[in-house]
């Protein structure tokens, strides 16, 4: 089901945005803004200028504002409805959070400055356009997906690989759990005139993520890239050890 | 660094130190770099299951006592004045006297004995003491056995307090990991990149104790 930037008949319209709002779980602001910037639900307008949306709207806001609470971003759930990956229920939530995925994503957020001078100090070292951590979540609708949580990037290249669907590029999935490097000309990956180096990070030993590169065809940055998987993993294994020993103190 | 450490076994292990780049010498050397925030680690866990002490050890190789376990730091709930030449006696333990206990910490298993049981030379240490259980967990490097951390207990052991002792060995495996991967990346960096700055402080300075 693809998302419907256009409406029928106004008289499938029959919420207002107040409700529209009370009835997703989202503010007025916020469905303002989306509308505005991502273009994906547009409602259709009374003789006053007034949005009016259908059942369906409502459902999709549900459904983005339920994978922003699952850990997507809104760029990255507006992507996928856009892209029709919606279900047909709009309620089955993208992704399990108790994944080591969700793991990688909630440390992050708590460590964020920490994983930027780890992620500033690859770039320069491996003399990348962009490098990222990205998380994997469990989408049941596309399979697993490889989500941002933090990026350097000296151009625009890394936000076309916001989101990427893993079994969308042959090979990936099966390198990413044997814990090898993934090499890409970067077509694969819509890019050109670079290559794009996918590096996994296991947790406990599930996949939990990856650092993705996008560099020049002529450096490889695999050996470098490996070192830093390992600083983040083993960061957050003694973290996790930490939280573990305090809990049985308290 | 060598020799910050206060506890009466850290002089041993010193003088015939782990060769360079061994797990042994990289447990050490971690030991000695993170004395501090291990002795309040020690202290909040004895404090926690009311232990009679609790304890870390670190294998070596002794010239004439052959290999065995030094302790190098403590933390008591006994007077350690009072106690002082007892200690003593448990300090430094040759391998031979644990022989029976050796597999199973080289395989990472924790070894819980109550004094009745221990082997008789083992045993006459914990003589006149108060001591009647001895848990040792052991610490791995890089899958090799580079000591001990544990106590001692006038009284049963109780799972919980079991699963702490191990969570802290865990804690201390899973920091030194964190360290090396760390120095190991930054190295690698610096060889490539000596131009690149060095702000960055490692994994776990300016944290708070178990934050």
């Amino acid at each position: 089901m693809h998302a419907a930037a256009e409406m029928g008949e106004e008289g499938d319209a029959v919420y207002n945005i107040g409700t529209a709002a009370r009835k997703s779980g989202l503010s007025v602001t916020t469905i303002r803004t989306w509308e505005d910037r991502y273009g994906a639900v547009v409602p259709v307008r009374d003789a006053s200028g007034r949005r009016l949306y259908s059942p369906e709207q409502i459902t999709q806001l549900a459904w983005l504002r339920q994978q922003i609470d699952a850990g997507l971003r809104a760029s990255e759930a507006h992507r996928l409805l856009i892209a029709g990956e919606m279900d047909e229920s709009g309620s089955t939530p993208v992704v399990d959070q108790s994944t080591a995925g969700m793991t990688l994503l909630a440390w992050v957020d708590g460590e964020g400055d920490w994983v930027d001078s780890v992620l500033g100090d690859l770039n320069r070292g491996i003399r990348a356009h962009s490098v990222s951590l990205s998380a994997v979540l469990d989408n049941p609708v596309c399979g697993p997906i490889l989500t941002v949580a933090a990026v350097q990037t000296e151009d625009g290249e890394a936000e076309r690989l916001a989101l990427l669907v893993i079994d969308d590029i042959d090979g990936l999935a099966e390198r990413l759990e044997a814990k090898g490097d993934f090499r890409d000309s970067g077509n694969h990956f819509g890019l050109e005139a670079a290559s794009v180096v996918v590096m996994p990070i296991h947790l406990s030993g599930d996949l939990a993520g990856a650092l993705v590169a996008v560099g020049p065809r002529t450096d490889d940055p695999a050996p470098l890239m490996q070192r830093a998987a390992r600083v983040i993993e083993s960061r957050i294994e003694a973290d996790r050890a930490r939280s573990a020993f305090s809990s049985l103190l308290d | 660094m060598v020799g910050s450490l206060p506890r009466v076994g850290a002089p041993l292990v010193e003088a015939h130190p782990p060769p360079p780049g061994t797990p042994g010498a990289v447990f050490f050397d971690w030991l000695t770099d993170n004395t501090a925030r291990l002795q309040g680690r020690l202290d909040d866990i004895s404090r926690r299951w009311n232990s009679l002490g609790s304890f870390i050890e670190v294998n070596y190789h002794h010239p004439e006592l052959g290999t065995a376990g030094a302790v190098v730091m403590t933390s008591r709930v006994e007077d350690f004045a009072r106690y002082r030449h007892r200690i003593t006696r448990i300090t430094v333990i040759p391998h031979v006297d644990v022989a029976p206990y050796l597999p199973r910490w080289k395989r990472g298993e924790a070894v819980l004995v109550s004094v009745d049981d221990m082997p008789g030379r083992l045993a006459l240490r914990y003589a006149n003491t108060r001591v009647r259980w001895s848990l040792n967990v052991p610490i791995l490097v890089e899958g090799v056995w580079v000591g001990l951390v544990g106590a001692v207990t006038a009284g049963a052991v109780p799972a919980p307090m079991l699963d702490a002792y191990r969570a802290l060995a865990v804690l201390i495996e899973r920091e030194m990991a964190a360290e090396q991967a760390w120095e190991v990346f930054r190295s690698t960096l610096d060889g490539d990149r000596t131009s690149l700055d060095k702000r960055f402080p490692p994994p776990m300075e300016g944290r708070q104790p178990d934050e």
